[in-house]
């Protein structure tokens, strides 16, 4: 599914980050660990396609996207690639299912008000639809960042700590909604974190 | 979903710095454009009551006061001239047409004018109810007189002397309407129109009055240019305060100014020439209140430059995360500078409806001036394309640093 290999990336002559080649097959899920500092959210910006690496390539399937120019690898990101952050990260002038139209905009997919109303329903979220940012819980933002990365079904969704601030049941439950979610869509789903909790739930690991 | 709704939530999402843009460019294009079309309607109200007219000869005085008073009815008459001379000056050859003007009464502040029908006919004049005046101590009013003082046929009236609302009245000298004159949206709207002899008689000695008896209509000398006929005693010691003079070749705007110039009592004014000169002095007051208002527009396109620039602090996060999404550079680019046009057109847009409200408002209230709210000019057209050009140029540099926005370097920072 997605295979990096020879990865490198310079931020300046002195800071040069290399990774070894890592490979997430077809419906499996990958776990980047790593301490702050150690590069797993350069490595996950990498893989994502939303930093061009100084060296190696990344594939997703047969395609390179490090061979992409900048216009095609906005296009190919916004059609097969969903991101959750440590924060949610909402538009927040927009309304909650505005900010779900707006992932469908920007990825060139039809809009679907069923398909939102699917998604918000599925992750507990119905009714807050029409909700303002500023009117919904920090968990139902959370929620929300993640109905916005499956919204176009992407191919593979990449998550940056996305437990990182969360309690330990919050975890649970944000893991199992990702991993759920992932395994219905048939899409393949990385992790980077430094939050051990997180461990136990991935058989695919990469210590950085 | 789509990049003009993603901008119009943004800027409503910051309705403080968004309102200020907004007012200060539609206060701004306000001005600019209520002074374009009050200047454009005062222009065409001033040809439009010159028209017609070639020359103005009056006493000698201010050549302007001369114009104001005879063609404008507006300020006070420069004194009056001897029929006698007024009746040579008109049998000159350069003179097709010369109406007769004898002014200085008035009733309840509108102007009483003793003139011919002639000077109807300069304006397109139709009666809406009635007749032309066809004898003495009959009046025939303007569209605007007869509505503000509901004067309607039979109506008799005494003139007062002089233009002001507290001068003398005329007694025993009643003018009765004959006539209501349909709106011409000229000056004629608000005079009162009656016949030369009839001012004479309301200033009229004792002695003229017995002459009249004795006259009866023998011994009428007709002065064709005027279109009057006077007695000979008339013609003697009567006196008219202008005459508006159609030239009958171009020749004449070179040779008749100088001949009535010439002569000791009396002074030839243009029209056009006056008019021209009253632009430039009220368009120093025009270009001042020009200024003020390109200043405002100027001010308020630093507002909106100032207020894109500030947001993107905040929404750098909001435009990484968007660019993750999939937006390209262009989108987010186009994104902001939406936003910057979208408030300046609304400005553009509102400080039109507001000048032209504005003039429907003046409308109403100042009577002294036909000012129409429905007349569009072709500047405008020059004012929306300037707030388009301010537009992109307040958003060009916002939008272009969000354009630059690097993606993972700011969502690597919580």
């Amino acid at each position: 599914m997605i295979s990096s290999s020879n990865l490198s990336y310079s931020f300046n002559k002195s800071v040069n980050l290399s990774y070894p080649d890592w490979k997430v097959g077809d419906g499996e899920h990958g776990l980047i660990l790593g301490n702050s500092g150690s590069g797993k959210t350069t490595f996950l910006h990498l893989l994502s396609g939303l930093l061009k690496p100084t060296s190696g390539t990344v594939k997703f399937d047969d395609t390179d996207i490090t061979e992409l120019k900048s216009g095609e690898l906005d296009v190919f990101r916004g059609k097969h690639v969903g991101l959750v952050f440590q924060k949610p990260h909402l538009i927040s002038a927009l309304s909650v299912s505005d900010n779900l139209r707006l992932a469908t905009f920007l990825g060139r997919k039809s809009e679907q008000d069923a398909r939102i109303e699917e998604l918000l329903d599925s992750l507990g979220l119905d009714g807050l639809g029409k909700r303002r940012i500023s009117e919904i819980s920090q968990g139902q933002a959370q929620r929300v960042s993640i109905a916005r990365a499956l919204i176009n079904h992407p191919k593979v969704i990449f998550g940056d700590e996305p437990t990182a601030s969360l309690d330990d049941s919050s975890c649970e439950k944000v893991i199992d909604i990702l991993q759920k979610q992932a395994d219905k869509q048939g899409a393949t789903l990385i992790l980077a974190t430094h939050d051990h909790r997180v461990k136990s739930h991935f058989s695919n690991q990469m210590e950085l | 979903m789509n990049i003009f709704y993603l901008s119009y939530k943004s800027l409503i999402s910051r309705p403080l710095s968004s309102l200020l843009s907004w007012l200060l460019l539609s206060f701004g294009v306000t001005i600019v454009v209520l002074i374009l079309l009050v200047s454009d309607q005062l222009k065409s109200e001033i040809n439009k009551n010159a028209q017609g007219i070639d020359l103005v000869v009056g006493a000698k005085g201010s050549p302007m006061q001369l114009i104001l008073s005879s063609i404008f009815h507006a300020d006070f008459p420069t004194g009056n001239i001897s029929l006698k001379q007024a009746a040579h000056l008109s049998k000159n050859r350069y003179i097709a047409q010369a109406i007769p003007l004898s002014l200085g009464d008035s009733y309840k502040g509108y102007r009483i004018v003793g003139t011919t029908q002639t000077y109807g006919n300069l304006y397109d004049a139709e009666i809406a109810s009635g007749n032309w005046f066809g004898g003495s101590m009959q009046a025939v009013v303007g569209a605007a007189v007869a509505e503000a003082l509901e004067m309607g046929l039979g109506a008799e009236f005494e003139s007062q002397h002089g233009l002001t609302e507290d001068g003398d009245a005329h007694e025993h000298s009643p003018f009765s309407v004959v006539g209501v004159l349909k709106s011409t949206n000229t000056v004629l709207d608000k005079l009162i129109l009656v016949d030369v002899p009839s001012v004479w008689m309301v200033h009229g000695h004792d002695e003229e009055e017995e002459h009249d008896h004795e006259e009866h209509g023998e011994g009428l000398i007709t002065l064709d240019k005027l279109g009057i006929s006077v007695t000979g005693e008339q013609l003697e010691h009567e006196e008219i305060t202008s005459m508006l003079i159609k030239y009958r070749s171009p020749m004449a705007a070179v040779m008749l100014p100088r001949t009535v110039n010439d002569m000791s009592d009396l002074q030839a004014a243009s029209p056009a020439y006056e008019t021209a000169r009253l632009f430039n002095i009220i368009g120093v007051g025009i270009d001042v209140m020009n200024i003020l208002g390109l200043l405002i527009i100027i001010i308020s396109a630093v507002s909106v430059f100032i207020a894109l620039l500030n947001s993107l602090k905040d929404r750098k996060y909001d435009i990484a995360i968007m660019r993750s999404m999939g937006a390209t550079g262009s989108q987010i680019f186009i994104h902001v500078l939406t936003e910057g046009i979208i408030v300046t057109l609304l400005g553009c847009a509102s400080g039109l409806v507001i000048a032209h409200g504005l003039i429907g408002i003046l409308a109403s209230n100042l009577s002294d001036l036909n000012l129409d709210w429905g007349i569009f000019v072709k500047e405008e057209g020059w004012v929306v394309i300037g707030c388009l050009v301010i537009g992109v140029v307040s958003s060009v540099i916002p939008a272009f640093l969000a354009y630059r926005t690097d993606i993972s370097k700011t969502l690597s920072k919580t």
